[in-house]
This record gives C-alpha cells, sequence and structure tokens, in this order.
C-alpha cells in the first residue's frame, strides 16, 4: 500500500491519503523533507505527523520497552509514540514530537530505538521478555552480582530500551530569555481563550494570549462547528485578527505555557525558529519567556484518552478527535476502513466527519447505548456494537483487524486499518496543579477539574479546562473571565456567538472487561510511552503500590517526555477498580512544570559558554593583555596570573623572576579586585569595633590597620586592611572573594543589629584603580610618581600610612604603606580610568629600577612565605586561634562572634593550628590537600593531625614550602612530620617551621 | 592636570548599532553619592536644591535641573548626584554638606549606556526583569535592579525608545557584550517570517472549503 | 516567587537572597551561653505563618522582614528591617 497524493492524470487510480484543502494548511506550495532517509512531499501549514500520514506512512517508532511498532496516537502535544530527531548533526533534536514538528524544506527527519531499521527491529524481541519488564523491572531484575549493574546489564538495558539520541556536538543554537509584564495572560487561543482576551482587551487592559500550536482555533480547526452560520476555523481567524490590530494585545504563537510560579509568575516557551531551517543569524531558535501576569486565564482546552484493550497500541489505532483534526485542518484520510470506539458522545462526531470525508466506517463500537449511535448507524452504514469493546487488534506495522466483543459476549472480527477511539476528555489542569492545588473528579465527566479556586484568585480556568464541554460554554465562560480579569462588568455587553452543540456525556469504561486479568490476551497499554500495561498495573496493587504516587513510581507511569497526558486518569480510574475505591478516593499524582519537554539551552538562555556569567575586568586589563598576560578567573574577576617575557618556556620560571624581581628591585600588581568599601560618619569607629575582632578607638587619621572579621558563630570571616582617611572617614579593603558578602554583612550588621549607630557606607571597589608596588627599590619609584611635595621618606609616611595625594602632576590619589608581600611596599589608588595610564607609567618610571608587573601567581608565592593567611587558610572553618591570630580578639568589646569563639572547643590548642611546612628535600613539592601524620603513623583517620592548605615553590628560600594546619602546630616547631597524599598514595617528610619563611623579623617592609 | 595620565575607555567599542538600534557609551560625567546621616535628609536635599535644583526625592524618579544636574537613588538612604564632568561635584558637595551627609565620589565607579532605537524596550526586557510598560516605568524613573547577572541603575529617558544603564565599570566590557547579543537576538514578534499568524496572516486555503461542510456536524 | 519591596516595588526572586527567621534576637554578650547557641544554630522550621528575613542586595539593599505562609507561599506583607530616612 503506497501512500500517494491526489490520484487521476490518467494514471491509474492509487489509494490517497490527501482528500482535499485542509484549514490549516497552503496547499498551493509543496515542501520535500525526509523521513528514515526517504524523500516526501507535504504542504506549508503541515506537522510531520500529518505530513507523513498523507504519504501513507503509519508507522513512526518504537516503543520504550518492548520495541513494539507504534504509529500516531494523537494530533498534538500530548503524543506519547511518535517521538522522532529532527535534524542532523550538532543540531539533531531527539524526542521531538512529530505531531507538533512542523515540516520544512529540507527537513531531515529520523525514526528512534529501533536497531537497525523501523520496520524491521531486531529488539522487537524484547517482547517476548517482556515477563523481566514488568512493573517494578528496574528494582526486582539485574540485581545479582551486585558488579553486573554497571557493566552488564546498565549498558544492555540502555541500548535496548530507550528514546533518542542527543547530539554529540555541542548545541549550535542561541536562546534567549525575556521578561513581560501584563495584566491578562490568556493561556490557549481556542474558543474559550480567544473570548477572555477580546473581552479583556476591548476592556482597554494589556493582554498576552500565548498559544502553543502555530494557528489559533485549539479544537475548532479540528471540528466541523458552526460559529455565526461560518465554519469555526474561520472565526477563530477573525477574532485572532482582530486582536492582532489592538496595541494591548500581544499574541504569542508556537508559545508554550509551561508554567505558573509563585506570584503571577509564568514560564513560556517560544518555539522562535523551530518550523524553519535555521535560525536567522544572531537569533534565538527558542526564547524563554517569564511573564508576569496580575490574572491568569486558562483557556488550554482538554486531552482525549483512549481506551485500554489488548494490543490497542498499534499503528493506525489512534484518537478519535485527533483523527478528525487530521480530516479537517490537514486534509488527510487516517485510513480507509474504520473502526469507531468510544465511551462519550463527542467520539461519535468522528463516525459522522470520516463519513462525510468519504471513509467507510464498518463498525460502531460504543460503551454504552445512544440513539445518537443508532442515527449515525443508519446514516452511514455502519455496524453498530452498544454495549461493547473491543477485544483484540491484529496486524504486525499497523491494524488490519480488530475483534469486537459485543453485549452479548460474542466476538466479531472485522477487518481494518483505523481505528479512532475515545476514551473521553480530559480537561487540561496542569497549569493550575503547579502550586499544589488539587483537582475534584467529577463523576458526570469522569475527569479530573480544578477546584473551585483553585490556584488562586488570579487564575481563571474557562472551557473544557474547567470542564465546560460544550463551545457555547467556552465562548460563556471565556467572555466572563475576560471581563472579570479587566475589572469591567461585561454582563451587558456579553454577545455569544451563535453555535448550537449538543451536551457532552459519557460511560466512564476505562478498559474492555479483563484487560487486566488475561494473561493469554495481547497486551493492553495504559501508559505508551512508557510500555506500561493494565497488567503491570494490577501487579502493582497486588504487591501494594496502591497509593498513587507508589504506582507512579514503581512502574514508571507517566514519566518521560509527555509525563502521562494521555494515561494518568485510566491509570487512576484501573487502580480504583481493582482496589475497590472511587476514583475519587484514589486521588490523582500533582503535575509539576513544566508541562512540555523545555530545552535546558532554553533555560539557560544567553548564560553559556564565554557568557555563562560576567567577567569584571581590572582597570590595567587592556594593558596586560597587551602585555601577553595569562589570566586566571578569580571569581568574576579576570586577573593577570604571569607576565610570560620571551624565551621563558615555564610558567614557574616567569613566577620565580617575578617574585625574585619583588624581592630584589620592584614589581607591581593591579589589586583593585579587593573589595573596597568607603564608611562616613560618627559611629564609624564604633561600627568597626563591632565589625572586627580587634580595636579601632585608637587609630589615628592617616594610619592603617589589619582587621580581621569573624562570622557569629566564631570562625574566620574575612580579613582585610582599613584606613581613617578623615576624622568620620574610613576606607576598609575586603578580600577579593568576599567582597559582596562583606557589603551584605555590614547591612545586616547596621540595618538589623544596630540601627542606632549613624554610619554610612558604600562600595567603591570600581572607583579606584588599585597598583601595588613592592620591593627594595619601590619608594624611589613611588618618588617618580607621586608629586614631589608629598614627603615619602620612612619617618613622615611609614608602615601602615595612608595619605591623600596628588601624582603625575595633579591627579589626585590615594596612597597607603600596605605590604602583603612583605617588602617595603605601596598601594597607590587612582580613579579607575586612570589605572592603565598609571601602569604604563609605573613600567615607564620604573625602568632604571628593575620594575616588572608581577601576577597573582607570584602574589600566592610571596604571601605564603609570609605565612599571609588567603582562601585556603580563610576557608569558613578556621578560627582566630587557628590561624595564630588568637591575641587580636579584644576582651573589652561586643564584636560579631565573639561570644561564640571564647568556646573552650575554638580555643583549643590542640585544634589544628597555622604552621610552616618545608620537605626534608627542598625539591619534593608539597601538595594541598595533603594530610599531616606522626611520623611512621599509618594513614588512618585516627592519627590524622592536620593538612597542607597552601604551597608553592619559594624560590626566596629555595625550597617547596606550605601553610598548613597542625595539631598543637606552635608547639612542634622542628618536628618532623608525615606528609600523606591518598590521591598519589605518597608519603613524604616535612619539618614544622615558622609559618614566615622570609624576614620574621619584618625588617624590610618597616624600611 | 595629569597631562601624562590618559584616561581609558571602559569598552573596546564605544558604539554599535543594529537597523535603528543603537547602543553607545556616554560621556563620563561627575557622579557622586551622597548618604545624610541621622535625621539630616530634609536638611541635605534643601541644601542640594538651593545648590543645584534638584533634591533628594524619595520615589525612584531622576530629578533634572536646567543646569545640568541630575539626583536619583543609589540604594536605601542613598542617592546619587551627577553634574557635568570635571565640576568639582564632589568638592562642591562636601562643601554644601557640611558633615550632614557621607559624601563619596563614584565617577569613576560607574559606565553608562545608552540603548536607543524602536524596540529599545524588548531589547531591555531580555536583560532586565522589571516592568517597562509606559503605566510602570514613565521617562526619567529609575530602577535598581540586575541586568542578567549584572547590577545596574536603570533610566528611561523616552518611553519603550531609550533607556539608560548605569554599570559598575568592571563589569562594563560584559554588560555591553550582553546587550549587543540582545540587539542581535531580534525585537520578539517582528521577524515577519516567525509571526505571520501573530500578525492575523494566514495560510489562505486554495481550494474553496467544500460547500457540504457548511453544515455543523451535530446540528 | 516575587516580593515586593518597600522601596523599588514588585521584583522578582533572583534579586534577593534569604537569611531566614526574623523574630531571632540577637543576646547580650553577657547572656547565658545556652542563649548564644539558640541564637546562632536554632531555628524554628513552622509550617504555615513565618517572618523572614530578605536581602535586596541586587536593589536598594534593604533588609526586609517577610511574613510568609510556608505551605502556600503567599507573601502577607514586606517591610523594611530599618525606617528608611527620606526628605
Amino acid at each position: 500500500m503506497s501512500g500517494l497524493r491526489v490520484a487521476g492524470r490518467g494514471r491509474k487510480a492509487r489509494r490517497t491519503f490527501r482528500h482535499g484543502a485542509g484549514n490549516g494548511l497552503e496547499t498551493g506550495r509543496q515542501i520535500r523533507f525526509t523521513f528514515d532517509g526517504k524523500s516526501y512531499l507535504g504542504h506549508p501549514g503541515d506537522t510531520l505527523a500529518s505530513a507523513l500520514l498523507a504519504n501513507g506512512v503509519r508507522l513512526l517508532g518504537r516503543s520504550f520497552k518492548y520495541h513494539r511498532p507504534r504509529g500516531l496516537l494523537s494530533a498534538g502535544p500530548e503524543e506519547p509514540n511518535a517521538l522522532v530527531e529532527l535534524r542532523q548533526g550538532a543540531a539533531r533534536e531527539p524526542n521531538t514530537r512529530a505531531t507538533i514538528a512542523e515540516i520544512f524544506d529540507g527537513l531531515v527527519a529520523s525514526s528512534q530505538n529501533r536497531w537497525p531499521g523501523l520496520a524491521l527491529d531486531v529488539l522487537g524481541i524484547n517482547g517476548f521478555f517482556s515477563p523481566v519488564f514488568t512493573a517494578g523491572f528496574y528494582y526486582k531484575t539485574f540485581m545479582w552480582p551486585a558488579s553486573f549493574w554497571e557493566k552488564v546489564y546498565e549498558p544492555l538495558i540502555r541500548r535496548a530500551a530507550g528514546l533518542g539520541r542527543a547530539a554529540d556536538a555541542a548545541d549550535p543554537d542561541r536562546y534567549e530569555k525575556i521578561t513581560a509584564f501584563c495584566d491578562v495572560l490568556v493561556v490557549g487561543a481556542g474558543p474559550a481563550g480567544l473570548s477572555a482576551a477580546l473581552a479583556a482587551a476591548e476592556s482597554g487592559v494589556q493582554v498576552i494570549l500565548c498559544e502553543q500550536d502555530a494557528l489559533p482555533g485549539g479544537r475548532l480547526r479540528g471540528e466541523r462547528t458552526l460559529i455565526d452560520g461560518r465554519p469555526g476555523w474561520m472565526w477563530a481567524q477573525d477574532a485572532h485578527r482582530r486582536l492582532a490590530g489592538m496595541t494591548n494585545v500581544r499574541i504569542m504563537t508556537r508559545s508554550c505555557v509551561f508554567a505558573r510560579y509563585d506570584g503571577g509568575t509564568y514560564g513560556v516557551l517560544e518555539r522562535v525558529f523551530d518550523h524553519l531551517p535555521a535560525p536567522r543569524e544572531g537569533q534565538p531558535r527558542q526564547r524563554m519567556w517569564r511573564v508576569v501576569a496580575e490574572h491568569c486565564v486558562v483557556a488550554t482546552g482538554g486531552i482525549e484518552r483512549p481506551i485500554v484493550f489488548p494490543n490497542n497500541d498499534r499503528p493506525g489505532i489512534m484518537l478519535a478527535a485527533s483523527v478528525r483534526t487530521y480530516l479537517h485542518r490537514f486534509g488527510v484520510i487516517p485510513g480507509h476502513r474504520a473502526v469507531v470506539y468510544t465511551n462519550n458522545s463527542d467520539g461519535l462526531r468522528t463516525v459522522a466527519d470520516l463519513h462525510h470525508a468519504g471513509v467507510r466506517v464498518v463498525a460502531i463500537v460504543e460503551a454504552g447505548t445512544s440513539t445518537a449511535a443508532q442515527d449515525l448507524a443508519r446514516q452511514t452504514g455502519a455496524v453498530l456494537f452498544s454495549g461493547a469493546t473491543i477485544a483484540n487488534t491484529f496486524g504486525r506495522l499497523g491494524v488490519t483487524a480488530a475483534v469486537i466483543r459485543d453485549a452479548h459476549g460474542r466476538e466479531h472480527r472485522v477487518g481494518c486499518d483505523l481505528i479512532a477511539v475515545s476514551g473521553g476528555w480530559s480537561p487540561d489542569i496542569a497549569l493550575t496543579t503547579h502550586q499544589g492545588a488539587r483537582p475534584v473528579y467529577r463523576d458526570d465527566l469522569a475527569a479530573f477539574v480544578p477546584a473551585q479556586g483553585a490556584g488562586g484568585s488570579d487564575l481563571h480556568v474557562v472551557g473544557v479546562a474547567a470542564g465546560v464541554m460544550t463551545d457555547r460554554g467556552a465562548f460563556e465562560s471565556g467572555l466572563r473571565a475576560g471581563y472579570l480579569t479587566s475589572g469591567a462588568d461585561g454582563s451587558g455587553k456579553m454577545r455569544l456567538p451563535d453555535v448550537n452543540d449538543a451536551a457532552y456525556d459519557i460511560t466512564p469504561v476505562w478498559q474492555g472487561p479483563g484487560t487486566g486479568n488475561l494473561p493469554r490476551a495481547g497486551k493492553a497499554f495504559v501508559d505508551f510511552q512508557n510500555d506500561v500495561t493494565a497488567r503491570d498495573i494490577r501487579l502493582a496493587a497486588q504487591e501494594g503500590f496502591q497509593s498513587v504516587e507508589h504506582l507512579k513510581r514503581y512502574t514508571t507511569l507517566c514519566m518521560a517526555t509527555d509525563q502521562g497526558k494521555t494515561a494518568n486518569v485510566n491509570a487512576l480510574a484501573m487502580l480504583a477498580d481493582i482496589t475497590g475505591r472511587s476514583v475519587s478516593e484514589t486521588g490523582t499524582t500533582l503535575i509539576r512544570p513544566p508541562v512540555q519537554p523545555v530545552a535546558l539551552g532554553a533555560l539557560a538562555g544567553a548564560h553559556r559558554g564565554r557568557h555563562f556569567r560576567p567577567f569584571r575586568l581590572p582597570p590595567t586589563h587592556r594593558w596586560a593583555e597587551e602585555q601577553g598576560a595569562v589570566f586566571a578567573e578569580n571569581g568574576l574577576w579576570l586577573r593577570a596570573q604571569w607576565y610570560p617575557r620571551p624565551g621563558e618556556t615555564h610558567w614557574l620560571e616567569t613566577v620565580n623572576r617575578e617574585v625574585e624581581t619583588v624581592r630584589n628591585r620592584v614589581g607591581f600588581c593591579d589589586v583593585s579586585t579587593l573589595g573596597k568599601i568607603d564608611l562616613q560618619g560618627p559611629d564609624v569607629r564604633v561600627f568597626l569595633d563591632r565589625l572586627y575582632v580587634n580595636g579601632w578607638q585608637k587609630l589615628p587619621v592617616g594610619r592603617a590597620r589589619y582587621g580581621l572579621m569573624l562570622r557569629e558563630d566564631g570562625f574566620v570571616f574575612d580579613d582585610g586592611t582599613t584606613a581613617r582617611l578623615g576624622e568620620n572617614h574610613y576606607v576598609m579593603t575586603t578580600t577579593t572573594a568576599k567582597a559582596a558578602s562583606v557589603m551584605q554583612h555590614l547591612e545586616f550588621c547596621h540595618q538589623c543589629l544596630w540601627p542606632e549607630l549613624d554610619v554610612q557606607f558604600i562600595s567603591v571597589t570600581d572607583e579606584w584603580a588599585q597598583i601595588a608596588v613592592a620591593g627594595p627599590n619601590s619608594r624611589d619609584v613611588m618618588r617618580q610618581i607621586v608629586d614631589p611635595d608629598f614627603d615619602l621618606s620612612n619617618a613622615a609616611f611609614g608602615f601602615m600610612a595612608a595619605a591623600d595625594v596628588t601624582v603625575c602632576g595633579g591627579l589626585r590619589a590615594r596612597l597607603f604603606r600596605l605590604s602583603f608581600s612583605g617588602e617595603l611596599a605601596y598601594e597607590i589608588a587612582v580613579p579607575a580610568r586612570y589605572g592603565d595610564a598609571l601602569a604604563r607609567r609605573l613600567m615607564q618610571a620604573g625602568a632604571p629600577y628593575g620594575i616588572a608587573p608581577y601576577g597573582t601567581e607570584a602574589l600566592g608565592v610571596m604571601r605564603i612565605e609570609k605565612g599571609h593567611p588567603a582562601g585556603a587558610e580563610l576557608n569558613g572553618q578556621t578560627t582566630a586561634h587557628d590561624l595564630g591570630m588568637g591575641r587580636l580578639l579584644s576582651g573589652r568589646k561586643d564584636f560579631i562572634g565573639r561570644r561564640m569563639a571564647d568556646r573552650a572547643a575554638l580555643r583549643d590548642p590542640a585544634r589544628p593550628t597555622l604552621v610552616g611546612l618545608k620537605p626534608l628535600r627542598v625539591d619534593a613539592p608539597l601538595v594541598c590537600g595533603a594530610h599531616l601524620l606522626p611520623k611512621g603513623a599509618a594513614a588512618t583517620a585516627a592519627s590524622d593531625q592536620g593538612w597542607i592548605a597552601s604551597s608553592a615553590w619559594s624560590p626566596t628560600v629555595g625550597s617547596w614550602i606550605g601553610l598548613g594546619f597542625l595539631q598543637n602546630g606552635p608547639a612542634r616547631l622542628g618536628d618532623v612530620v608525615a606528609v600523606h597524599n591518598p590521591l598519589a598514595g605518597t608519603v613524604t617528610e616535612a619539618v614544622v617551621v615558622s609559618p614566615v619563611f622570609v624576614d620574621p623579623q619584618g625588617e624590610r617592609l618597616h624600611g | 592636570m595629569a597631562d601624562i595620565l590618559r584616561p581609558a575607555s571602559p569598552v573596546k567599542q564605544a558604539r554599535v548599532t543594529i537597523g535603528d538600534l543603537g547602543l553607545a557609551l556616554l560621556p563620563q560625567k561627575d557622579l557622586v553619592s551622597i548618604g545624610p546621616f541621622r535625621g539630616q535628609a530634609d536638611a541635605v536635599s534643601a541644601t542640594v536644591k538651593a545648590a543645584l535644583g534638584v533634591s533628594l526625592s524619595s520615589g525612584f524618579q531622576e530629578q533634572d535641573s536646567p543646569e545640568g544636574y541630575a539626583v536619583f537613588r543609589a540604594g536605601h538612604s542613598q542617592w546619587f548626584c551627577r553634574g557635568p564632568e570635571g565640576g568639582m561635584l564632589e568638592a562642591r558637595l562636601v562643601a554644601l554638606c557640611e558633615g550632614r551627609a557621607a559624601v563619596t565620589d563614584q565617577s569613576d565607579s560607574r559606565v553608562r549606556f545608552s540603548l536607543c532605537g524602536p524596540g529599545a524596550a524588548a531589547i531591555a526586557a531580555k536583560l532586565v526583569p522589571v516592568d517597562l510598560r509606559a503605566s510602570a516605568f514613565a521617562k526619567d524613573c529609575v530602577a535598581l535592579t540586575l541586568a542578567g547577572h549584572i547590577p545596574v541603575i536603570l533610566t528611561c529617558r523616552e518611553v519603550l525608545l531609550e533607556y539608560e544603564f548605569l554599570v559598575p565599570r568592571s563589569l562594563a566590557q560584559s554588560l555591553f557584550d550582553d546587550i549587543h547579543i540582545a540587539m542581535k537576538g531580534g525585537i520578539p514578534g517582528s521577524d515577519p517570517i516567525c509571526s505571520r499568524a501573530d500578525k492575523g496572516d494566514y495560510f489562505i486555503p486554495s481550494v474553496e472549503m467544500d460547500p457540504r461542510d457548511d453544515r455543523n456536524a451535530r446540528a | 516567587m516575587r516580593l515586593t519591596c518597600p522601596h523599588c516595588g514588585s521584583r522578582g526572586l533572583e534579586e534577593f537572597s534569604y537569611r531566614g527567621d526574623a523574630t531571632v534576637q540577637r543576646p547580650a554578650l553577657e547572656a547565658p551561653e545556652e542563649d548564644w547557641v539558640a541564637y546562632v544554630y536554632l531555628r524554628d522550621n513552622p509550617c504555615g505563618a513565618h517572618r523572614e528575613l530578605w536581602y535586596h542586595g541586587a536593589g536598594c539593599r534593604a533588609w526586609l522582614v517577610v511574613e510568609r505562609d510556608t505551605l502556600t507561599h503567599v507573601v502577607h506583607n514586606v517591610r523594611a528591617v530599618c525606617r528608611e530616612e527620606t526628605p
């Protein structure tokens, strides 16, 4: 049976699946696409599903566990079966629903989860092993021997059961995020949604209307309903056009509202370029919207359920309303000999529509008994089976026959290539349950509907989503909600379009009798995507998994990409049957975001790769680039790590040279990244006293002091220097890493703890380019920079002095005599815009003194040589005592952390305390993170006495050196300890020394 | 002064345009933060108003004076005052406030960008999560917020058409790049290929509908 | 989730950071150690109404007391910890 286009033109008439113009199709143009390597034609407006169906392709995929042949179940986003891979190479996207993928010229699509091919899939044999794949198989099988899991079972299962293949290369597409605000968000552009949007928009409020489909109309595109005497889809287009002409309305098609979050916030995924071969240059494939709305009208309609019967998953067995959608929207006949199986009045529409399209309906199988069915049978010539079920189906790669069991239990085999099934409609209530509101079960609809007021007063559910099953009701509820959200009383203005539809009537039948019991009958699928059968549900219930939450997790029901949109209610009703409870008592699982799958790329937006997070660039960045500096990330900052020179072959060579330059001549380093906070006010001194462990009452104007901050739990938080610039004016520095946390801490202390203190503070980190100039020649260099009227002599401007100065002929600057390197050193700060020029000027002025820039690596080596703690030592687990700074803790004032730091255990000298370490062999590297053990002790936790926090090769000492924490450390100077590196499995030896390796008397920095 | 130190630009490129949309670095001005001490807000505001023609308003609305001064919120109990470049604004304010407020020079701490042109609001909305509708963010409105991960002070210069970003200098290049990328991403709803239906332009079925369709299936 | 900052207006969660229970009071320096331990380490985890501290770090940098229902997520009230002095 080759499915081909319109017959005629003198050739032998062939069977066609396209019967005319669909209301969503541009039949004047043809486009070419391929599926599994074969080329096909379709029209603009086709989905991959409709185009394949029009070409007679019914087999679209293999099922998850049993590799059973599967075709289309639906025509919309609820599709569990027809998952395909779209595009190729890096752009390949797996698990895309063929029912929402719009075709374009050149589209390459392929089926997935089959090997070697779709029609011949050797893993179809899984069906014979189905006993191992039953409910809870993950938990029961493959458990022994344990070592087999990773090596044998898991790879085997992964190949046998699965979905599509992720692309092997990074996603080449762009994504972006955007925020929008509106008064009313309307979700869904069917009759209810369009009515709500019109009513709200006409009242003047700002409306965003989101429709996940490419075209408005919702079910109106799949029906022959007349509205005001014209086809319903025309009414929808007119309404849509009216809305498009209003300036207070934003219409978003191909945009799925996938989540409702707290505070009226919604996630919307806009598929901007998915329907075209590739996004336009620079533009996003998909756009993630965050919509903040005062009100939300949920007009999401409903999702039709199948009925569970043996072998109900063959290609050609489709949902009844989806059959109508293919007929009317796409002009496609899904089959030529149809059986319609329904438990509700809506399913009977399919009988009339198929007949109208020229399809022979051979049998109507209805669960109940209705006069409507009798009328239809008479009109169409179909055989009517009332009170009947389908007991089985046949056909290897597509259905060829149904076995109908009539009300008397007699079975009738009927040849057919299409079974249209309707198990009734489930309102699409996902958005109403995202915040935990439980839906309620309505027996008359045999469905869950949102509880009254579910989700909050800003949420208005209308149309089928609210359990209003008629078009007339949809218009009415939509209009009412639209007026309500806009605050207008629309009751007077409300004009309902003229529509005439019958009431919805359902006989709650979920499955053929005995479907879950008969082992000999074929598998009866409840959840097509996860291959969960009626038997699995019975088995789970028998094994005690009777809560819906347990059932779901035990059987994998309602998981994966479709989240059980077509399966959930059937499964619950079956569980209710088995356990002798009502559906209400059984309850339902709640639906969490996202409503439809969302690519991680879309959630990341523009924040990926180099743009994952912003970079902060110090003022000398461009100059450092010109110097060929190698950069490292330090928090958000990009800092020069070292400055290689021609001829240097290894980074260590460069770093050693930089260290030697500072120790012997003079070097400079951009330290603008340290946090800088400007504090002013009469109470700053008191404020500092409470923030730092040490005292600030006696710091004179023009001096700086080292300060240590604790957290309230007594552990060290941060350190830095604070300088007093004026009577009530201070500038605090923080570590680079903690700048933002310290600012937050200061705000907390000021606003929440001591609001009575009259202080003001603000960050000036970005205001000043601050450069450390260090080394014995630094004073000489500074004399070239600082204007000559300022006295730089040691007597006038000694260690820890601070002053406002001018530099380079009048530029205002701040000068500090601070030293991290232990050398005679200054920090000079100029307004940030001049930082770049200051670096150039320092290179020039310092040339005669042998100046060179140094990076963070040399900085780190020198601070280890001086025993200054930094990030690795201030790791949030060390106390002032641990750092050898216990004597700083003032006993004369309250400060953050004082009481907790005073706890005996935190002052215990047996705690690992800061020491220096030197390997016995100078060239034996000390490794950070290595454990310190008593010499000769076994490498066990019990003998662990500390660790190495920082280490470096010290060109000054001529040895590897390290800073570490050792129990009773200061009392053990001279001891030899074992250094155990568990990663390399090595034990070396090191001698415990003072943490100050260079110039222990501090003579250099005072010089 | 400082004849040998030349100021460096905070960004590599001072201006980019895409169609009618432009992103430009704005010239530097003097910028000073003012934080009144306890009980001094009224007095400081009055003093600044008398001298510069702008007051410290409690709202998030920039105040401008014909002399080229502007005051807007910089945070909880803090304001920024902007004035002509090289106008010694910090020194003036220190003198004016006479110890009644913390006055801190911020001229170099922040960089200003202007995003301007049709669709500027949509581009800004890709970065800034605040309500930019005319009803919520009129001309001269100020918002302290985030542009992506970057803290900014956003000012509306012309409703929907022109926005100014005040950004920490070290983050200026990143923000410039981020806005530029957002501009390349296009204005949502403006691409004719992507939004035909949104403008009410449908595929018109090329064949007239079957007259039999003019029957309601259920009627 | 959104919070209405008394200074900046309605803003998204990403501008705020959370600190926890706003009802705990920092004890006096000389208070018994148990009080300090309770202040630093012990927190109730109420189901329902809760007063919490939030920091509007990406906005006005004000610390806020948020009255929030931990069960329903309804925000009943937001106020600044420290009354702002404005002209």
